[in-house]
């Protein structure tokens, strides 16, 4: 009872505080959700949303009407009316069970949130369950995943996003110039030190090869000198037994340039930039 | 020690009648004093005719049993009268006295006579060229390698072998896999498939040498292999004149043990060749046959040379046929640390100038 009532206080301050008649957070036109969960997830969806201050929406079709998806999600995105605060902040997933096709539309404070390679990771732990058709905990998933990525990004350190070496000092010139000369900083000591261990090491293989040389006595064990006739084979065969497989996650490729440690936008047909990505499942 | 009445057979130069060596430049009998060539056949022939009868009185000696083997013989020297005492296995030498050069045909004779003989073809002087090249170029010799006088002794010495024929037959089966990897976008899989190889084959060998002197160190002759077997010919004792010879003192038995091994080790390395195109075999199984044909006695040319070093002995053995020479130096330690520092010392100059200055230039 006392959970009712705090749910239904809960609901209450939600439309208090936003005021205004929202469009849905979540919308499963596709109808991949029980009714139960559908309730669930729009209630976490809201309470993300509220809580961040950004819109996290899932949206799921049958069919896009053979347009673009990303055009689609953006269109949405705009059209509907998503988006928080004075930027519009919000992230819109759109799932297409007809072409088994998501994209992402991101906007606002979102686009940073939300970067390229911080999608990419995001929706690789998403796709094995829209893949194996466990909707549900695809959407929970990503709204999880959603939340903690507009945190990191709130305390400045978007996932995903470039990070140059922090610099302690105040003159970070000064810094890179240190770092290419560090090499020099090898005190004479030292340098002898390894020199002299390299040097030791190369003599004691020079001479050692020298005192081998003074050994030729050797047994023989085989006696291809003396074959009349060679090996005749009489049989002959390879029998295929059985086999197995082992797998490992591949390892994800680090942002190898910076161009992928940011959010690449583009522009709806709203005239608005939206950040975002797609992919199928 | 034995006396030994039986009569030594020595190659009396029908010229001036001294005695005669085998000569391994000419590949004939050759007179010491008056150089009087002749070839082995026609001495024979020569020989028969009745001249040399007294050489051949051999016939009435009792059969040397295992017991009296392990004692010394004592021959006297057709020449001087000297006494020469031989072992056992003596079948050739000099008299220590007069030089004579000596054949006991006895040792050679009836069941104990070999089937072949490789003659010598290098002399001394070829296994001196031999024992220098061999010590060129190798900076951790003693220094006493380079004096003239090191060497103990040189000898030209007819090795006993056993020359083994045999076929083999083998199966074996080995364990393969095959490794391929693939992925999708998530995963890299990996997959194993196993086989079971089966494989049987047989071979043939032919004149595997095993040696049959117990005196020969074994590795020291098999480092000598190959020989040339095709210039090999039916044993005449003649062809011992001059130089040392051995009969064969390790039974055959014995020696087979030897020649199975070498067998066993060839025919599973070429059965396991046969099986290609796998990341990993292992063999799970095998058997081997041998079935031993013919094994005949031969006569093989070596020339050993010895010698001392720090109360060692360092033997030295040339294929008397090929030239190939082999034998284990001894290691100078002194030099041996010596180098080491030395190369150090230069390796460590260099490296360590070219590291100043590289980064000095860098800097």
């Amino acid at each position: 009872m006392k959970k009712i009532i705090f749910i239904c206080v809960f609901f209450l301050s939600i439309i208090f505080v936003s005021g205004e008649e929202r469009p849905a957070r979540l919308r499963d036109e596709a109808n991949l959700l029980t009714d139960s969960e559908q309730e669930l997830l729009e209630t976490k969806l809201d309470e993300i949303s509220e809580r961040q201050q950004c819109d996290v929406a899932i949206i799921t079709v049958n069919s896009t009407n053979g347009k673009d998806i990303v055009d689609m999600a953006d269109d949405i995105y705009d059209y509907d009316g998503y988006g928080m605060g004075p930027g519009d902040d919000g992230i819109l997933f759109l799932l297409d069970m007809g072409n088994r096709e998501w994209a992402i539309s991101t906007y606002g404070f979102a686009i940073d949130a939300f970067t390229d390679v911080g999608q990419e990771r995001l929706m690789d732990r998403v796709v094995p369950y829209l893949s194996s058709g466990n909707f549900n905990k695809a959407f929970n998933q990503f709204a999880s995943l959603c939340d903690d990525y507009i945190t990191e990004a709130k305390n400045g350190d978007p996932i995903g996003a470039y990070t140059p070496p922090s610099s302690s000092g105040n003159h970070s010139n000064n810094n890179s110039s240190h770092q290419s000369s560090e090499p020099q900083k090898l005190d004479p000591f030292s340098l002898a030190l390894i020199c002299g261990g390299v040097s030791l090491f190369i003599a004691l293989g020079t001479v050692l090869s020298e005192k081998g040389k003074l050994k030729s006595v050797r047994t023989k064990s085989t006696a291809y000198d003396y074959v009349s006739k060679p090996l005749y084979l009489t049989r002959s065969q390879d029998l295929y037994l059985y086999r197995n497989v082992t797998r490992r996650a591949k390892p994800k490729p680090p942002p190898s340039s910076s161009s992928h440690s940011f959010s690449s936008t583009h522009r709806s047909s709203s005239g608005r930039s939206h950040g975002g990505s797609r992919g199928s499942f | 020690m034995v006396e030994n009445t039986d009569k030594l057979k020595e190659y009396v130069c029908p010229n001036c009648g001294g005695a005669m060596v085998f000569d391994s430049t000419t590949q004939n009998l050759k007179c010491q004093y008056c150089d009087t060539e002749i070839d082995i056949a026609s001495y024979e022939e020569y020989e028969a005719a009745g001249l040399g009868e007294d050489s051949l009185n051999w016939k009435n000696e009792s059969k040397i049993d295992d017991e009296s083997m392990k004692e010394m013989y004592i021959y006297h020297c057709n020449a001087c009268g000297g006494e020469i005492i031989a072992d056992k296995t003596t079948g050739a030498t000099r008299c220590p006295f007069c030089g004579n050069p000596v054949v006991m045909s006895r040792q050679f004779a009836g069941d104990l006579k070999p089937d072949w003989v490789l003659p010598f073809k290098l002399d001394k002087e070829a296994a001196k060229k031999g024992l220098l090249n061999h010590l060129k170029g190798k900076k951790l010799l003693p220094s006493m390698f380079e004096e003239e006088n090191y060497i103990d002794e040189i000898k030209g010495i007819y090795v006993p072998y056993w020359l083994f024929d045999a076929s083999t037959s083998a199966s074996a089966r080995y364990h393969g896999t095959r490794i391929r990897t693939y992925s999708d976008a998530n995963y890299v899989y990996t997959e194993t498939k196993h086989y079971a190889l089966i494989r049987s084959g047989t071979m043939s060998f032919e004149k595997i040498p095993v040696d049959a002197s117990s005196k020969m160190e074994d590795s020291l002759m098999e480092s000598l292999e190959p020989f040339d077997y095709s210039e090999m010919v039916d044993f005449e004792t003649a062809y011992l004149a001059g130089y040392l010879a051995d009969k064969y003192d390790v039974s055959l038995d014995d020696s087979i043990q030897r020649a199975n091994q070498r067998l066993r080790q060839s025919t599973e390395n070429a059965l396991a060749r046969t099986v290609v195109g796998y990341s990993s075999v292992y063999k799970e199984h095998g058997s081997l046959h041998i079935d031993q044909g013919q094994s005949r006695y031969a006569l093989l040319p070596i020339w050993l040379l010895n010698t001392t070093y720090k109360d060692k002995k360092y033997t030295f053995a040339m294929n008397g046929q090929t030239g190939k020479f082999i034998g284990d130096l001894p290691c100078d330690m002194n030099k041996f640390w010596k180098e080491f520092m030395k190369i150090a010392a230069i390796v460590f100059g260099v490296i360590y100038l070219v590291c100043l200055f590289a980064l000095g230039v860098n800097g």
